[in-house]
Formats: structure tokens, sequence, C-alpha cells
């Protein structure tokens, strides 16, 4: 429970960080409060009223902690703080405000009036911060991964007449895997690290596939071999190269994209590692290695 | 009642979703491969659309229905601009999200679904994340959401790639029904004033286009993840069941409520439209409630016959 609150508390300042259409918001009950009470036929029991109440109770709802936590309850607790919002008309009721401001104002013709509306559309646009940090880590790359993707897959066909195969490959890449093609079956999915697709599936990863899954990540991180794994049960484990390639030769893995941009050094370990039978090859910006 | 283009538009689509869980359900109970679901889905269309017709055919006889909406005749000049506008700016936002290279994929899987559907021909057997099949299963509340076979039918019928259909098509979809859906609300806001309508729809459009700047605003969801129910929630049902609620047109809320639980994972169905519907309900009758007895203590004060005297 106290989690939640925290959450509930934490989101209202992460909501309001980003973008201000909060603020847009809370403006806008504020003008339309005041439209609403100056106009008679509100007064006299219009529909707007019932819908601007509605709005006020469900926004109050949102940033109040305690209703937060209510909400948040209701919508199970999958989804975060910021999906409360959705029972916010949030875009309608900045659109009904502006659109009152904007009828009152276009009456009189004059300079004044153009430069209001300019105004205001500054404001709003300005207001949805079109320069976030945030959307650009919130969003996937579709067709840089695809090009290497598509390469792959016609070579896997020219060599072995089969569509079917099995890959390990750095995060961007078994990301757009299984969306580019059902052919490709990657040796772990995107849920090993978005935690929110776990829940889609009872099913777990068996040790040596997160131990894949570190290393990897590791590697594209800070271009060394080795990682060094921390578990409460067994201690300190080293994860190397060797390691790797023979838990993916187990589990059938026709081959292995390494990141492309690695150190010299940390190049010539992995090829010593692999020996002189098997070649490092480049191949769309990335080491191939292929397995069997 | 009053016939309106938009809300046949808006149902249609509520009721094809509706269609495709039905279809959807006897893939996952039934164990139906996915060729026979989408044939079913057809069937289905087919036999709605043609029972949709008759009936009004029929009603139309009768004249039941054939009324026009009550609407402003006259055209102004300043409208007509408002209009162009309003025009322009949603076939630009059609292009953004066509000429789109990015896309909101944390949290879902429904192209992977969709991939999935289409190569193993059957629904939900393996793990649309790495092809192998479920060892312990998936939870049956998820399994229950339809879009991915809706999007793998269209693809199938189309002979579109999924990809087209997930990331390009269902969002430009979306969009266009999320204004219809604002065109719905925008009426029953400013009692069918066109002029205040287009004002409404064009900052509605402002507002999707710089609100993108994180998950959850509308703008966001719409441009990059078009394909989610939680958008299509966001952008058609709940201005939809905003301008139902003011009309009191609660076959249309209801419409929503069941959509909603069809697309979103939800606490049992019980998702954020039906919060609104409960909300708004209970609202009404508590401001109902309020203006009777202001009414009725009006109405007191003046036949008090010491009120007269005093007069």
């Amino acid at each position: 429970m106290m989690t939640l609150l925290k959450s509930a508390t934490n989101g209202w300042l992460d909501y309001t960080q980003h973008g201000k259409y909060a603020a847009l918001l809370l403006a806008a009950i504020l003008y339309l409060g005041y439209c609403l009470w100056k106009s008679k036929a509100a007064r006299n029991g219009g529909k707007q009223p019932l819908f601007y109440l509605y709005a006020v109770l469900i926004t109050l709802a949102c940033i109040c902690p305690v209703t937060a936590v209510i909400l948040m309850k209701y919508q199970t607790a999958f989804y975060s703080y910021v999906w409360i919002w959705a029972a916010v008309p949030q875009t309608a009721l900045i659109a009904w405000a502006c659109t009152e401001f904007l009828y009152t104002l276009w009456r009189e013709k004059s300079i004044r009036n153009v430069a209001a509306t300019l105004l205001l559309a500054g404001i709003v646009i300005l207001s949805g911060n079109p320069v976030s940090d945030r959307t650009d880590s919130q969003l996937t790359q579709v067709e840089a991964p695809r090009e290497t993707l598509r390469q792959l897959s016609e070579y896997h066909l020219e060599e072995s007449g089969e569509t079917k195969y099995s890959l390990w490959a750095p995060k961007e890449i078994l990301a757009a895997a299984r969306a580019y093609s059902a052919d490709i079956h990657p040796v772990y999915g995107r849920s090993i690290w978005d935690a929110a697709l776990g829940s889609y599936s009872y099913d777990t990863y068996e040790t040596w596939q997160e131990d894949l899954y570190l290393w990897m990540n590791h590697l594209e991180e800070t271009g060394e071999p080795e990682y060094v794994r921390t578990e409460e049960n067994t201690g300190e484990r080293t994860i190397d190269f060797r390691t790797c390639l023979d838990s993916a030769a187990a589990a059938g893995v026709d081959y292995i994209l390494l990141p492309g941009d690695l150190p010299k050094d940390t190049v010539e370990k992995l090829q010593e590692t692999l020996g002189t039978d098997t070649e490092l090859k480049t191949t769309a910006g990335y080491y191939l290695i292929e397995i069997g | 009642m009053t016939f309106r283009i938009s809300d046949l538009l808006i149902r249609g689509c509520l009721i094809i979703i509706g269609l495709t869980e039905v279809a959807h359900l006897a893939g996952c109970l039934l164990g139906w491969s996915f060729l026979a679901v989408t044939e079913l889905l057809l069937a289905e269309i087919a036999v709605a659309v043609l029972g949709l017709s008759l009936s009004g055919l029929i009603a139309h006889k009768n004249s039941i229905i054939g009324k026009p909406a009550p609407e402003n005749s006259k055209t102004s000049g300043r409208q007509q601009i408002l209009t162009v506008v309003l025009v322009f700016f949603i076939l630009l936002q059609v292009l953004w999200i066509l000429t789109g290279e990015r896309v909101w994929t944390d949290g879902d899987m429904t192209l992977e679904t969709v991939n999935t559907f289409l190569k193993e021909n059957c629904i939900y057997t393996v793990d649309p994340l790495t092809g192998e099949p479920y060892t312990q299963g998936m939870s049956f509340r998820l399994k229950l959401l339809c879009l991915p076979t809706l999007y793998g039918t269209i693809s199938r019928w189309s002979g579109m790639a999924p990809e087209t259909v997930v990331y390009r098509l269902i969002p430009c979809l979306t969009l266009c029904m999320g204004y219809l859906a604002y065109g719905r609300l925008g009426a029953v806001l400013f009692d069918h004033n066109r002029e205040k309508c287009n004002i409404f729809l064009i900052i509605v459009g402002i507002l999707f286009c710089a609100g993108t700047y994180m998950p959850g605003v509308d703008g966001f969801d719409i441009f990059y993840g078009g394909f989610r129910g939680m958008t299509i929630r966001a952008a058609v049902l709940l201005p939809y069941l905003f301008s139902c609620l003011f009309e009191r047109k609660y076959l249309g809320a209801v419409l929503c409520i069941l959509a909603e639980a069809c697309m979103v994972w939800t606490l049992y169905g019980a998702g954020v439209c039906l919060l609104v519907t409960v909300a708004w309900v209970a609202l009404r009758w508590l401001w109902t409630m309020c203006s009777r007895s202001d009414h009725k203590k009006t109405q007191a004060v003046k036949t008090a016959p010491g009120e007269e005297d005093a007069e």
C-alpha cells in the first residue's frame, strides 16, 4: 500500500515534469469554470456543467495521492500511475476551453486578437514540450534493425535453403527479430528486459538464457568479453565468451551477431576463443558468427 | 433517434471488434486454426452487414430514422476556411504516421503476435516473443484480447504485410476514428455549432501534434502506438462514450465498455469506460436531485403567502 502511495506521489511529479499539459488542463478548468459561472444557459441546466463537474472531480482524484491509489488499484496494479489519467478527458477539456476563448476573441477583428490567438497557439505547442528527451528514449527504430535482419535472412536462405533459424544478437536486433519475421527464433525474447511483457506469459527464462543476455549487454556497454554475475545463491560467477558459445550451441543457435564497434583487443580475444576454424565476419555493421 | 454517419462508423467499428472477439474465442477455446478464425470473422461481418442493411432499409421505410442531425445550414466563409485547415491538418498527421520510422513497443507485442498467428496458423500456442511453445501458458485475461486476430485477419485478407497493417494502417484509422469521436463530442458540447466544432477539432489536432512527449498523452499514443488497445480507448472510445452519455445513448456506452474489455487488459472487464459511465450516471443523478430540491425551494419561496404579502 505504501509503495502504491509513493508511486502515486512520484507519479504526479513525473507526469508534470516532461510536458505541461497538466498545467494547461488546470488552466482550462479555471477558465471553463469562469465561463460556465457567467453563462445563463449553463446555470439553467445545460449539458456542459455535468461534463465539467466530472472532469474537475476526476482530475482532483488523479492528483490527490489517496484517491490516485484507489484508481490505480481499480485499473490493476500492472499499470503505472500515468494510466489513471486515461479517465480524465484532458484533450477534450483543453480543446473546449481554447474553443470558447477563441470563439469569444474572434467576434471582434483586430490585430490584438490575432496576436492573442498566436500567443495561445504558442502556449499550447510549448506546453507539449516538442523537444522532450523522453520521446526518443521510449521509441524503437523500425528500419535499421530490419535491414540487418533482412540481409541475414537472405544469407540464411541462400546457404541452407530454409527460412527458419535461431539467433542470438544484441538487444536492438533481438527486439526487432520476431516483429520482422516469425521464422526467426531468438534465444530470448524482449520480455527478458521489458518487465511489462513478462506478465504476458507464466514462463520464465533459464539461467543460461539470462547469462547470455547479461553477457551481450555487458559487451555492448563496455566492450569487455567477460562479465561477473553476482547472485545471492551462487555468489560471484564469471561469464565468458566460451561459456556463452557452448550454451548457444547447445540451444541450437544458428547465428550470433556481435556489436560491430568492439575494441580491437576484444575482437582478438573473441577470435582466439573461436579458434581458427570459425571466422568473425562483418555484416551490416555487426560481427557474424555461424554455428554448426 | 437521429442518424449520423459518424455514429454509424464508430459503432460499426465497435461491432467489428465484438465480432472479432467471438471469432478469437473460437480460436482460443475451441482450438480452431487461424485460417478458420479469419473465415469465421469474414462470415460474421458479412452477416452483420447484411442484417444491418436490411434493418436499416426497413427502418428507413418506416421513417423511424432518416431525420438529419440538427445543424446550422449557413456556411460562413470562416467556417469553410476552418474546414479546409482541419482537413489539411488531418492529412498531414496521416502522412506523419505513414512516414514515421519509430514506434512505441514497450510492453507491447502486437506485431510479434500477428506474425506468429499467421506463421503458426493457430492462436497462442507458441510464445510470440521467442517462437517456442508455452510451457506454463499465459494469463487467460490477456489471451482474450482480440486485436492481434483482427490485424492478422486484415493482413490475410488484404495481402498487406503485418507490419504495414499494425504500424501504418491501424494508427491512421485510429486517428481518423478519433477525429470522428471528438467531432461527435464537439457536436453535443457546442449544440451542433459547426464553427465551434471545427475550432474544437483543430485544437484537438494541435494537442495531438504537440503532445507527443510521453506515453499516456494522446498525441504520443496515436502517432507512435496507434495500434494499441489503450490508444483506441483514449482516442476513440472515451470521447465517443462522453458524447453518448451526454445524449443518454446508453447502448453506445455499453458498446464502448464491451469494446474496451475486448482490447485492453482491465480488471475483469471493469475498465475506464465502465468507471466513467458509473461516475457520470452517479453525478447526473446527484445533479438532478440538487436541481429538483433547488427548484422546489424556489417554488416554495415564490408561492409562500407571507412573501406575496410582503411584496
